[in-house]
């Protein structure tokens, strides 16, 4: 059923019985050979490890940040290919970065001081120029359908490397844009769903917005992760309790998988109420660390959590961390709009990259910065621009691809990818690839199919591959 | 309309059907047949023709029935079985004292009508056709918009399913319950909430190209109506025939006539999406309003706000004309209020009574004609294609040639999809029957009985019950009576390793299977226990509490989750990525495809729910109530009845003392205090308990 990976059989779990149960339930979850969540050999060495998604929601501007057009600059102003609209440059000087001489604008100055890490990928396409058919495609490669995301195959495919964590942990997605879809397991088991976090920013005015938007945050970033009656040696002993009616029970029954599941899952709840908030916790980072993603200052402060506590999931061994900021969905005001998110962002990233790199975890850590779509060359009303699905950048860093490279390009005016083009499906496969998959054998037997990530898609993008 | 039917002769491919008459027909596209039940050995084990079937097998691959179920397992079995909650102690009781040790089969059956005649059972095998009708109350997908109107397509199915309504019947209303014959008004707008079936499915609103939102809302029209009565994925001919069943492009696009000269009207407004449409007024037909009339004062509070909103907007307008620019932001929001104002408005007659609103669909006025499309490309239209049904299903005869005279041919569809002649329609529901008892289908793929589809294990036996199901009128509660009347649903689930050995899946029934609850009885239990279960029906659907508009813009995900109400699942806000909490961590589908098996996970979100929640702590505090209530030595038995619907075992017993003890000490508290605080931990842990989740 399953080529690849074979998962779970009632045989398997009988086995675990017969091996003895204490074993099973008093073990890491990785462990146990049985898990899901086991870790699992890719099909060939990979070069990354694991990912950190920065996903950029409603479609950042690749004309005004990692695109370089000077011809755009030079016919600022004459009429586009389309009726009533003209040619808006960029609002940000571009200039040539560190030894490869990557031409980066100055939205990004930090990010920019990285350029020899990052791999550009310029001549990006997707199917769709409509925020949540293109948002959930980014995720799951088709819109038409409810399919698992990247980061679920990703989780199905390596398992995961911390029993006291989830695997695949995606923080403050968005409720719209396909929502939960973006992060779900679709037909492969739920194991392999992301695990949602909120993180609140530190800032008043972002906070009303997050509350009304998400609801109120807790520090921990999980729901239910305390207990607000029982203190920790009441809770244990509640939960021995819990588990003593549950033996009792299966020692009734002899073979009782959803019994031993529910064992080994309030032992592996115990741990996360342990493990998360340690993790969560930045008390303890230094006053050095902090500033480097630009935490308690304004207004890097929200966004410089985020990286930081990526990288503390990362070192965790969390498998999949995406990101999200947004919204990039500058129709209008772009100057200011643009500019506030590249505020807001371009330190906590640039600090991200430092970080990686001093611990030596950027080389197998695969860092992925863009969102849905790009934005259009011409303005409609002088101060913004459209979506633009048939040319824009993503970058990558780390993990595997070569730094300071661009692939691809856009036309002279960035309407559209005309050389190295980069599809989603191709992305993905790439990705997978860097993960050390065949995008092609990584699949999952539902509705009499062999399903994949790519569908009938994608090829790999060797030439940026380190 | 003529024009019509002469294409259907021309262009009907009858090669098709001569090719696969020649080869052998594959066993779901050829009709049932009766067979005798087979002669077994163990004459004295089986009760009726079911139990015969099963232990033929079972005796032929050398295995053999466990033992009968305890009395009080039985019980607790058909009670989650045919109504989604417990029974109560002293009902469990009653009914143990009935049933006893041998299994008085006249109790059983006395306990299975009763069951068959309260209200909870519509409730929950409502929730069991709401998977099949991927029911939710919005959209889903890209913008995804509330639907304030879908509650009462939902309500229809608990009332079909609690009148036992013939399930022939139920198929037409779904399909085409607006062309069906009424005697009353009341009966037409009855029947138009059935069609909602049509109009609940996830739709990408936020689509630009009207003509792409078309084809794929005709799509999943097509999705939910082969795969929910027929268990054939139809739709993957949409681009090319269907790579495995006998389904050619062809087919596809003569269900998708019927449906392109449908109109399907799922409300949302311009304002708020891209795609929008129109609902059908019912109003004064006799059906419920679901809302409270205006007093005069929020009329004339309504009347002000939808001035004013108009006011505005004509004021930019003339800015605008004026030469002056006003920003994009100001002009969007501006045009939303105007046109939210004005649509509220129009949602009430000159006095302030809601207007009553029907999802649903009707026949286009002006028929469009259908083409091939090759890859399913828009831009690439091919060949006329007329209204039609699947080659497939007739292999013997020539296709069936629909005469459409008037209207989409919708009408002949619901015909033919309930026709005891369909080979599949029956076998599917029987065999989703069988699913929702057994917790595994004789065909295991219950939403697919295609080639890729698993083959049944019981094939004569399925059979059996498709044609039984026929024979008595498509009564569904007869078919499960049927069926938990039988000694192999009674059967213990004890472990036996010989036979797990021989057949780990339980393909062939040496046991029942045991079962974790499904989400809805997880929490409907949760509430039961505690004594706050509400059973009434909410008069108003919980969602219009969020309000109308696009999740993420106008509604806001706190907004739908606050919403708490402690009535049965069933009746919580179904809001497409935003399920109820307990929903989405105990697997209730997000309604995005036909569902007719759910997963079972178990994650480790589940028990951090369970021990830290608000929501369980409230409940074992009114568990903890009740068994205080109790003198201390019923104490015990009654939280065990009450939780597990049977007696603790001795070395039960001792725990829950010693953990009583213990915790009490631990507390720090005056006596008092401490023993209901520990009553309260020890309920909680009961809740937690992975029993309280099961049915054996």
């Amino acid at each position: 059923m399953k080529p690849s990976f074979p998962i779970f059989s009632r045989r398997d779990a009988l086995r675990t019985v017969s091996s003895g149960f204490g074993y099973l339930a008093f073990q890491s979850l990785a462990a146990a050979a049985t898990s899901p969540l086991a870790i699992k050999q890719p099909h060939f060495a990979p070069k990354a490890k694991r990912v950190i998604f920065l996903c950029m929601r409603g479609g950042p501007s690749h004309l005004d940040t990692f695109d370089y057009k000077p011809r755009l600059i030079a016919d600022a102003g004459k009429p586009s290919r389309y009726a009533g609209s003209q040619l808006m440059p960029s609002l940000w000087e571009f200039k040539q970065r560190g030894q490869s001489g990557l031409w980066i604008s100055e939205a990004f100055p930090n990010v920019a001081q990285h350029a020899d890490d990052l791999c550009l990928l310029r001549g990006m396409t997707c199917d769709q120029p409509s925020h949540a058919q293109a948002f959930v495609q980014m995720h799951t490669g088709v819109s038409q359908f409810v399919r698992p995301s990247l980061g679920a195959w990703t989780l199905y495919g390596l398992g995961t490397e911390n029993a006291n964590l989830p695997g695949y942990i995606t923080i403050n997605p968005p409720s719209a844009n396909g929502g939960s879809q973006n992060y779900g397991s679709a037909f492969l088991p739920a194991a392999y769903q992301g695990t949602k976090f909120q993180i609140s920013d530190s800032s008043q005015r972002n906070r009303m917005i997050d509350i009304k938007r998400r609801g109120e945050v807790n520090n921990d970033g999980l729901a239910h992760l305390r207990n607000e009656h029982l203190t920790d040696a009441q809770q244990r002993r509640q939960i021995d309790f819990i588990n003593a009616l549950n033996r009792e029970k299966l020692t009734q029954d002899t073979h009782a998988p959803l019994i031993e599941g529910a064992i080994e899952s309030y032992e592996l709840a115990f741990r996360m109420q342990d493990a998360v908030p340690g993790v969560m916790d930045l008390s303890k980072e230094s006053s050095q660390t902090l500033a480097l993603y630009g935490i308690n200052e304004d207004p890097t402060d929200g966004f410089g959590r985020q990286c930081l506590l990526a990288r503390r999931f990362a070192e965790a061994g969390v498998r999949f961390i995406e990101l999200g900021h947004g919204s990039w969905d500058q129709h209008a005001n772009i100057q200011t709009a643009l500019g506030q998110n590249c505020a807001q962002t371009d330190k906590p990233i640039a600090g991200l990259l430092a970080d990686l790199k001093q611990r030596d975890l950027l080389k197998d850590t695969l860092v992925i910065w863009g969102g849905e779509f790009g934005r259009t060359s011409y303005s409609p009303d002088g101060n913004g621009r459209d979506h633009n699905h048939k040319g824009y950048t993503l970058w990558m860093a780390g993990g595997g691809v070569k730094g300071g490279f661009s692939h691809g390009e856009t036309d002279e005016h960035g309407y559209e990818a005309i050389t190295g083009k980069v599809h989603v499906h191709d992305w993905h496969a790439t990705v997978l690839h860097l993960l050390g998959f065949d995008h092609e054998k990584l699949t999952y037997r539902f509705g009499g199919r062999n399903m994949r990530l790519t569908d009938l898609y994608g090829s790999v993008v060797k030439q940026i591959v380190s | 309309m003529k024009r019509l039917l002469l294409l259907t002769l021309l262009t009907a491919p009858t090669c098709l059907a001569q090719q696969s008459a020649n080869k052998e027909v594959f066993w779901s596209f050829r009709p049932p047949v009766v067979v005798s039940p087979p002669v077994v050995k163990k004459t004295e084990w089986p009760l009726g023709m079911v139990d015969r079937f099963i232990l033929a097998v079972q005796e032929q691959k050398g295995l053999s029935p466990s033992k009968a179920a305890e009395p009080r397992v039985l019980v607790r079995r058909l009670f989650f079985a045919l109504c989604g909650l417990p029974p109560a102690a002293d009902v469990m009781e009653h009914w143990n004292r009935e049933i006893g040790p041998e299994l008085n089969q006249t109790a059983i059956a006395a306990l299975v009508d009763s069951l068959l005649k309260s209200p909870r059972f519509g409730e929950h095998w409502g929730q069991h056709w709401l998977d099949v009708a991927r029911f939710a109350e919005s959209t889903g997908g890209d913008a995804n918009g509330i639907h304030l109107h879908a509650w009462r397509y939902r309500d229809y199915v608990i009332d079909s399913l609690n009148a036992d309504k013939p399930f022939d019947r139920f198929i037409r209303e779904q399909i085409a319950g607006d062309l069906l014959p009424i005697s009353s008004d009341k009966e037409w707008a009855q029947n138009l909430v059935a069609t909602g079936f049509l109009a609940v499915g996830q739709k990408l609103v936020g689509e630009v190209e009207d003509r792409k939102f078309f084809a794929d809302l005709v799509d999943e029209q097509i999705d939910a109506t082969t795969r929910a009565f027929l268990g054939l994925t139809v739709s993957c001919a949409r681009c090319h025939d269907h790579k495995t069943d006998p389904i050619p492009q062809a087919d596809y696009y003569a269900l998708a006539a019927i449906f392109r000269n449908t109109e399907t009207h799922y409300g949302l407004i311009k304002a708020q999406s891209r795609q929008y449409s129109t609902l059908l007024d019912v109003t004064g037909m006799g059906l419920p309003a679901g809302r409270d009339a205006l007093t005069a004062q929020q009329l004339a509070n309504m009347k002000a706000e939808r001035e004013a909103a108009a006011q505005k907007m004509d004021d930019i307008m003339r800015t605008i004309r004026g030469g002056d620019g006003v920003t994009r932001a100001m002009l969007r929001r501006s045009r939303t209020q105007r046109d939210e104002s004005e649509a509220l408005m129009q949602s009430y007659d000159a006095q302030g009574n809601p207007l009553t609103f029907v999802m649903g669909v009707q026949d286009r006025d002006a028929p469009l004609e259908t083409r091939i499309l090759e890859r399913g490309e828009l831009d690439k239209p091919g060949s006329l294609v007329a209204p039609g049904f699947l080659h497939a299903l007739h292999p013997q005869s020539a296709p069936p040639v629909l005469r459409v005279r008037e209207g989409s041919g919708r009408l002949q569809l619901a015909d033919w999809l309930a026709s005891p002649r369909n080979p599949l329609t029956a076998r599917v529901i029987a065999n989703r029957a069988w699913h929702w008892l057994f917790g595994q289908g004789l065909v295991r793929t219950v939403d697919d009985f295609g080639l890729t589809g698993d083959k049944s294990t019981h094939p004569e036996l399925l059979d059996f019950l498709a044609l039984r199901l026929i024979e008595h009128k498509w009564s569904l509660k007869s078919l499960i009576r049927e069926l938990v009347l039988t000694r192999t649903w009674q059967q213990a689930s004890a472990f036996d390793e010989d036979k797990f050995d021989h057949d780990p899946d339980n393909l062939l029934l040496w046991r029942m299977s045991p079962r974790r609850l499904e989400a809805e009885a997880v929490r409907d239990a949760m509430l039961a226990v505690s004594g706050k279960l509400d059973l009434a029906r909410p008069a108003k659907p919980l969602i219009a509490a969020a309000g109308e508009g696009t999740v993420g813009q106008a509604v806001f995900e706190p907004e739908i989750r606050k919403i708490e109400a402690p009535v049965r699942s069933v009746y919580l806000p179904r809001v497409r990525s935003v399920l109820p909490e307990m929903m989405e961590l105990y697997d209730a589908p997000d309604a995005s495809n036909v569902m007719g098996a759910r997963e079972t996970t178990t994650v480790p979100l589940q028990a951090l729910h369970a021990l830290n929640s608000a929501f369980v702590r409230r409940q074992a505090e009114g568990f903890a109530h009740r068994i205080a209530q109790k003198s201390l030595l019923e104490q015990l038995d009654f939280a065990w009845l009450t939780a597990f619907s049977r007696p603790p075992t001795n070395k039960e017993r001792e725990l829950a003392n010693a953990f009583l003890f213990e915790t009490e000490a631990g507390l720090k508290l005056e006596r008092d205090a401490a023993r209901r605080d520990a009553l309260v931990i020890f309920a909680q842990s009961l809740l937690c308990a992975a029993e309280f989740t099961i049915r054996d």
